[in-house]
């Protein structure tokens, strides 16, 4: 097996480790008693220390830590406080909005950023280029949530093409439930294809100069043939690289945005869990973003290998 | 009709300051089945005249003059037009077999593209064809190699391939810009060989570029040698190589280890340096390097002309039959 391969499945394992001791550790040192919010500023003293019994919230941190574990390993998250429903229920339900959303808005951006890259590296230097780059340089400093705000002014009060939010549930059907993705899609999407269109540009005009391009040229290739053929897939690695970075900030992105359009996701969980000190919840929830996270990154890894045929031959 | 007839071709580059010429004034012809030889140093515009030939300049030069293909005047064609004569009546050999294949697409598809797009064969077919040109041009074990990327072949092996790339469709005219300089000597010679093959089979015109004397004198029969952006001399090349009319060509031949006439052993570099085309001084660009100036060479540029049957100079004072004559 290849050695890169081997190398990142077992670095993913060890980043996994760590992040579950911070995510513990934070929520250690973090002030607020579970047991205190849910039953109140009134509660007696003795009522309290039964519940916090209950909960195992007496026990010493490396006792829950190992519990916490072994449950994980068996796929058990334990009890939310506030829900009083397993973890992994509670979470399952709320993927089923976060993950179609973050594909969504990452599907745009991507989308977005081949075109616009592509068409301001072909015309470098000349007002079309200038023009794409003007518009990037809006879309980065535009905030998701204020865009999420105007895109609800526009599309949803005064055209009315999109609900201003909610969710149908998939129970309704595939297209209503897109229908109210799209528009929390797009204003996460912005920033990123802005970003992401640069990152495009710059690597294409970088690899339209090398020799190979020139060489495509003298074959009778016509420009546009060339770019396709040739400098795209070569331009495609750093692309790759950054929309795996970028998927971390769209899955954080979640949170403001699906508070914005009042999203029953995963980022409106991991929102309302902290107002709550629904430690369960946080700590599982935040282990499973940075598993999302973390293994994108892999595959993202994995993707140089398809991409570049000089890796796959390097072990 | 000659195959290729360059007429006062003039290159420029468009900087904030203003136009900077390049390439001034450069005409040559190439009849079928000719080897002609371009010889200068580094930036003496051998490979921006290359370019331009097939319309390929980088951004911000334009040419102007004229670039007659079999009649068809090349600087006035529209690009449609040129992208059928590119890469299949036209071909070009670039000098950098490192960088000049694509690394991330396998050789077969690289060597099948222009049979592909210029001949209109079909997938099966282009892998015959590509199979035989890979053949032709000994690429060992060439069924194993098709399927291999560019880092899995040799140097001498991309370039075999880069040459296959460039005769796949048969081109009329063939242009090789130094396609041997980041080869080893034998490896130069097979390369080399090859060519020389190839055009005799075909009867294919060959514009061979090069900074190498010694691969001229094997293979060209004639020689155009380039300073500063223009033609010095032409010559036949057994005469350039017996008696050099131009000074900067005579320096050039001095320069050489082994061949230089009547030399003690020593090598004789040309003192100075090439003057930057921004800051060309008046007259001939040579002066301030030439052995043999007069105050002519300070007050005008000498243009080139006959000096005698079948050879021209841009020289005040050309070295004829070894001796300095006025003219």
């Amino acid at each position: 097996m290849n050695r890169l391969l081997l190398y990142r499945l077992a670095s993913w394992a060890l980043t996994l480790l760590a992040i579950t001791v911070i995510a513990f550790l934070v929520l250690e040192i973090l002030p607020g008693d579970p047991a205190l919010v849910l039953l109140g500023p009134d509660a007696q003293p003795d009522t309290l220390e039964a519940l916090r019994q209950q909960l195992g919230l007496n026990q010493a941190a490396v006792v829950r830590y190992f519990e916490w574990m072994s449950g994980l390993l068996r796929g058990d998250m334990g009890t939310s406080y506030t829900y009083s429903i397993p973890v992994s229920e509670l979470i399952g339900s709320r993927l089923k909005i976060t993950i179609p959303l973050a594909v969504l808005s990452t599907a745009i951006a991507v989308g977005l950023a081949l075109v616009l890259g592509m068409y301001a590296a072909a015309r470098h230097n000349r007002v079309g280029d200038y023009g794409v780059m003007a518009v990037t340089q809006i879309g980065v400093a535009i905030p998701s949530f204020w865009l999420g705000m105007l895109l609800i002014l526009l599309f949803s009060l005064t055209l009315r093409w999109f609900s201003a939010g909610g969710f149908p549930g998939w129970e309704a059907g595939l297209w209503p439930g897109l229908r109210a993705l799209v528009l929390p899609a797009a204003a996460l999407a912005i920033a990123q294809a802005a970003v992401l269109t640069r990152v495009v540009r710059a690597s294409v005009i970088e690899v339209l100069n090398q020799d190979f391009v020139r060489t495509a040229r003298a074959k009778g290739l016509t420009r546009a043939q060339a770019l396709r053929r040739h400098a795209l897939r070569n331009a495609l690695i750093p692309v790759v690289t950054v929309i795996g970075l970028q998927f971390g900030h769209l899955l954080a992105g979640t949170i403001v945005i699906e508070n914005v359009f009042s999203l029953p996701g995963l980022g409106r969980l991991i929102f309302q869990s902290i107002n709550q000190r629904d430690l369960m919840v946080i700590k599982n929830v935040v282990v499973l973003l940075a598993v999302i996270v973390i293994t994108v990154n892999l595959i993202v890894d994995l993707l140089y290998l398809v991409i570049d045929p000089r890796l796959r031959h390097a072990s | 009709m000659a195959l290729l007839q360059v007429q006062d071709i003039s290159i420029s580059i468009d900087r904030p300051e203003g136009k900077v010429g390049l390439v001034r004034d450069v005409s040559f012809d190439i009849q079928p089945g000719e080897i002609v030889g371009m010889l200068g140093e580094s930036g003496c515009g051998k490979s921006l005249t290359a370019l331009a030939i097939l319309g390929l300049l980088p951004e911000g030069m334009t040419a102007t003059g004229e670039i007659l293909f079999k009649g068809a005047n090349l600087l006035t064609l529209d690009e449609p037009s040129l992208c059928r004569l590119r890469g299949n009546r036209i071909g070009l050999i670039f000098q950098e077999p490192m960088t000049t294949l694509n690394p991330m697409m396998t050789i077969g598809d690289q060597v099948m593209e222009p049979l592909r797009l210029h001949r209109g064969l079909g997938r099966h077919d282009a892998r015959a064809e590509a199979l035989r040109l890979l053949e032709r041009i000994r690429l060992p074990s060439p069924r194993q190699k098709f399927d291999s990327y560019p880092h899995q072949l040799s140097g001498g092996q991309r370039q075999r391939v880069v040459i296959a790339m460039a005769i796949a469709c048969k081109p009329e005219l063939l242009i090789a810009d130094e396609p041997t300089t980041a080869l080893d000597t034998t490896m130069q010679m097979q390369i080399l060989d090859l060519l020389l093959d190839l055009t005799d089979e075909t009867d294919t015109g060959l514009l061979l570029i090069t900074h190498d004397l010694g691969v001229m004198a094997e293979m060209t029969d004639r020689i155009l040698v380039m300073y500063g952006g223009s033609i010095v001399e032409t010559s036949p090349t057994a005469d350039l190589i017996a008696s050099p009319a131009h000074p900067y060509s005579r320096g050039l031949l001095r320069a050489i280890p082994q061949r230089a006439p009547g030399s003690d052993g020593w090598l004789e570099p040309i003192p100075g340096t090439v003057p930057a085309p921004a800051a060309r001084p008046q007259g001939c660009l040579f002066r301030a390097r030439c052995p043999i100036a007069i105050a002519e060479c300070a007050a005008h540029r000498p243009e080139l002309r006959d000096i005698l049957p079948g050879r021209s100079a841009a020289c005040w004072v050309p070295i004829i039959h070894g001796r300095t004559g006025d003219a």
